[in-house]
């Protein structure tokens, strides 16, 4: 699938040409002057291919074939996949400058990776367990890039979650009739030109099973990376306190977008009570306790984004006067313990200026320094409520440096390989 | 298969140099991916609009290529206004219309068609031929125009190939269903196109050896600067650098 013009952040679509100039270069290396027509012509047969349309059910699809073209070039797939995409822009105005590289990191990785892995396992011998390993290292191609528009998508904006989950779904029924078309391809291609898939000598089994399973292995780490990275894309944080009468809260997404309008549930424990109230553009909320106890906030953001946070109201003991300080789980807890040692004090002090007084003039100056105090402490609070949103914020920098961590550790199965290859 | 349709012409953009062109379309590109505000981005669609119908293409043609475009935005549009965050328009049933997901929609609306406009006007303007060389100018890693060319050069051919291998398959009554024998005769069909296609590369380059192929991309056409490309260029400076100050006003 295509991610079209104009709808992808500019620090995506700048990482997507990163990794396809980086694969660009290795694919090229690969590319012989004596490979050169072959790759050329192999790379025009599958863009012919592509056009092809199968029926899947009542609709059809066209292929994308992404994990054969990974089978039968390796990491020449690489510029045959751009190639292919930039003949679609120029013919067809299809895609175009800008999507350029997403779009051909998108549908090459997954297809280099599962077609290297798969070229390991491929022999003359065993032609059955051959085409099932090129089925899966297809469909799995199909999957990866479903999977690799999803998490463009995904970091992209919230806006694309549900999207981008819909076009990752839409890849499951391409991905099953791709392994079915690439397995009985690799077989067809075994049985007449086994060296198009490499196998023109029958392989020693032990050691072509020793390395499959490292490649494998270093397959899935990668993976395993990629995954959680688009999961966590955007989670949503819930923060909240009891200011001494209210309880008081804010909601955002981990990249620091206020979460708005969004559902709060309150439910105090040890009670079947709950009500519901709703954010504000701001993701603020607030609302009036009825007396002590614990609370149990639990927000729902939309499309499945949940949080949770226990506000604990200590009840007022007659002797103190002083009302517990409420304390959420996580990020507010360094809060919490802000707000004790500040509010202690002068509140002590009014206990002792409260002496000579009346009790109920104590209670109103209580009442009125802890207004004033409110006051005072609102602007400490939001800054600290901004740094804490800063810091659990997903910046540019972060994604620059997850890519790099992967970008190293390809490089190392890379350096590993060509040892190998030695 | 429709090629190239959009490449004659006798506009001034046909007429441009292909160089000119490619860096034109880079810069422009990826100036609209930057901009954000609704103002200039408006700006950038009118003018990719005009430079558009300044190429005389067909306008039937132009219409259903955007159009095919457009199907992805489509479904943005059925999508994200009711997934995106924000002060709510209205609420139908479970959904709920927002302003901030409309507001989205038209800036990625806008900025599809007007890079992809701007694309068909300066890019689909000239032939593959035309542009393989200018990129080879350009310094593009000459294995990269090489592929670019020979797969240009020989689509057409392998697509007969194709259609006649499944002209063949249809004589025998082959017809397309979901079943693992359409499955397994597609994947015959492609693995037959692909044994074709590889030995037709060996055939082609021992053929190239025998002329002297020693991995070198000749060059025989050359371009030539002209005062219309000249025109092309400061009008195109103009554009981009009023759209950047429209969009840092805002």
């Amino acid at each position: 699938m295509h991610i079209s013009e104009g709808v992808l952040s500019v620090p995506v679509l700048a990482a997507g040409a990163a990794i396809t100039v980086a694969g660009l270069a290795v694919g090229i290396r690969k590319v012989p002057p004596k490979e050169l027509p072959k790759v050329a012509l192999l790379t025009a047969a599958f863009f012919v291919a592509s056009l092809v349309h199968v029926p899947i059910g009542p609709s059809n699809a066209h292929l994308v074939l992404n994990g054969l073209l990974g089978v039968l070039l390796g990491w020449a797939a690489f510029p045959a996949i751009f190639i292919g995409l930039v003949l679609q822009a120029v013919l067809f105005q299809f895609g175009g400058l800008t999507t350029l590289g997403v779009n051909t990191a998108n549908m090459a990785i997954p297809g280099v990776v599962f077609g290297l892995i798969a070229r390991r396992f491929l022999s003359l011998e065993r032609s059955t367990f051959s085409a099932v390993i090129a089925g899966f290292a297809g469909g799995m191609s199909v999957l990866g890039s479903g999977l690799l528009v999803a998490i463009s998508l995904g970091l992209s904006g919230d806006s694309f979650s549900l999207v981008s989950r819909l076009i990752f779904t839409a890849h499951v029924p391409i991905a099953l009739v791709e392994a079915f078309i690439t397995g009985f391809s690799v077989r067809f291609l075994l049985r007449v030109r086994p060296e198009m898939v490499g196998c023109t000598t029958p392989l020693k089994t032990e050691e072509s099973a020793k390395k499959t399973l490292n490649a494998a292995l270093l397959a899935l780490i990668v993976f395993l990376m990629i995954v959680p990275q688009g999961a966590q894309a955007h989670r949503v944080n819930l923060f909240a306190w009891f200011d001494g009468e209210n309880i008081v809260g804010r909601a955002y997404y981990l990249n620091g977008r206020p979460a708005m309008e969004a559902v709060l549930k309150v439910k105090k424990e040890d009670s079947t009570e709950s009500f519901h109230l709703k954010t504000d553009k701001e993701g603020r909320f607030s609302f009036t306790p009825k007396g002590p106890g614990n609370y149990e906030l639990v927000l729902q953001a939309g499309q499945g984004h949940m949080a949770k946070a226990v506000v604990k109201i200590k009840p007022v003991t007659a002797s103190r006067s002083s009302k517990g300080n409420g304390s959420a789980q996580g990020n507010a807890d360094a809060k919490a313990a802000f707000y004790k040692e500040k509010e202690k004090p002068p509140k002590e002090d009014s206990v002792i200026k409260g002496v000579p007084g009346s009790i109920k003039k104590c209670q109103d100056m209580e009442k009125t320094l802890d207004r004033l105090l409110r006051r005072q402490l609102e602007p400490i609070r939001r800054e600290l409520e901004a740094l804490a949103v800063s810091q659990s914020k997903v910046t540019l920098r972060d994604v620059i440096s997850g890519l790099g961590y992967i970008l190293g550790i390809v490089g190392i199965w890379a350096y590993l390989l060509s040892r190998r290859g030695k | 298969m429709t090629c190239e349709h959009m490449a004659q012409g006798k506009s001034l953009l046909h007429r441009a140099d292909p160089r000119v062109k490619i860096i034109i379309a880079l810069l422009l590109s990826l100036e609209v991916v930057f901009l954000s505000s609704l103002t200039p981005l408006f700006l950038a669609l009118v003018s990719a609009a005009f430079m558009l119908l300044s190429t005389r293409i067909d306008t039937r043609l132009l219409l259903k290529r955007l159009l095919v475009v457009n199907i992805f935005v489509v479904l943005l549009w059925l999508i994200i206004p009711f997934s995106t965050p924000g002060p709510a328009l209205f609420t139908l049933g479970p959904f709920t219309l927002t302003s901030t997901g409309l507001l989205l929609c038209l800036v990625i609306t806008l900025k599809c068609n007007a890079i992809v406009m701007f694309n068909i006007s300066l890019l689909s303007t000239s032939t593959v031929f035309a542009l393989a060389h200018a990129l080879d100018h350009l310094k593009v890693p000459s294995v990269l125009v090489q592929l670019f060319f020979f797969s240009w050069r020989y689509l057409h051919v392998l697509e007969e190939e194709y259609r006649r291998i499944k002209r063949a398959a249809e004589l025998r009554g082959f017809k397309p269903g979901t079943n693992l024998f359409t499955y397994r005769t597609y994947a015959n069909i492609l693995g037959t196109l692909f044994v074709r296609s590889y030995d037709r590369g060996q055939r082609v380059y021992w053929a190239m050896v025998c002329r002297g192929f020693d991995g070198t991309f000749w060059l025989l056409s050359h371009f030539r600067l002209r005062r219309t490309d000249f025109l092309l260029m400061s009008s195109t400076a103009l554009l981009s650098t009023s759209l950047l100050f429209i969009q840092w006003r805002n």
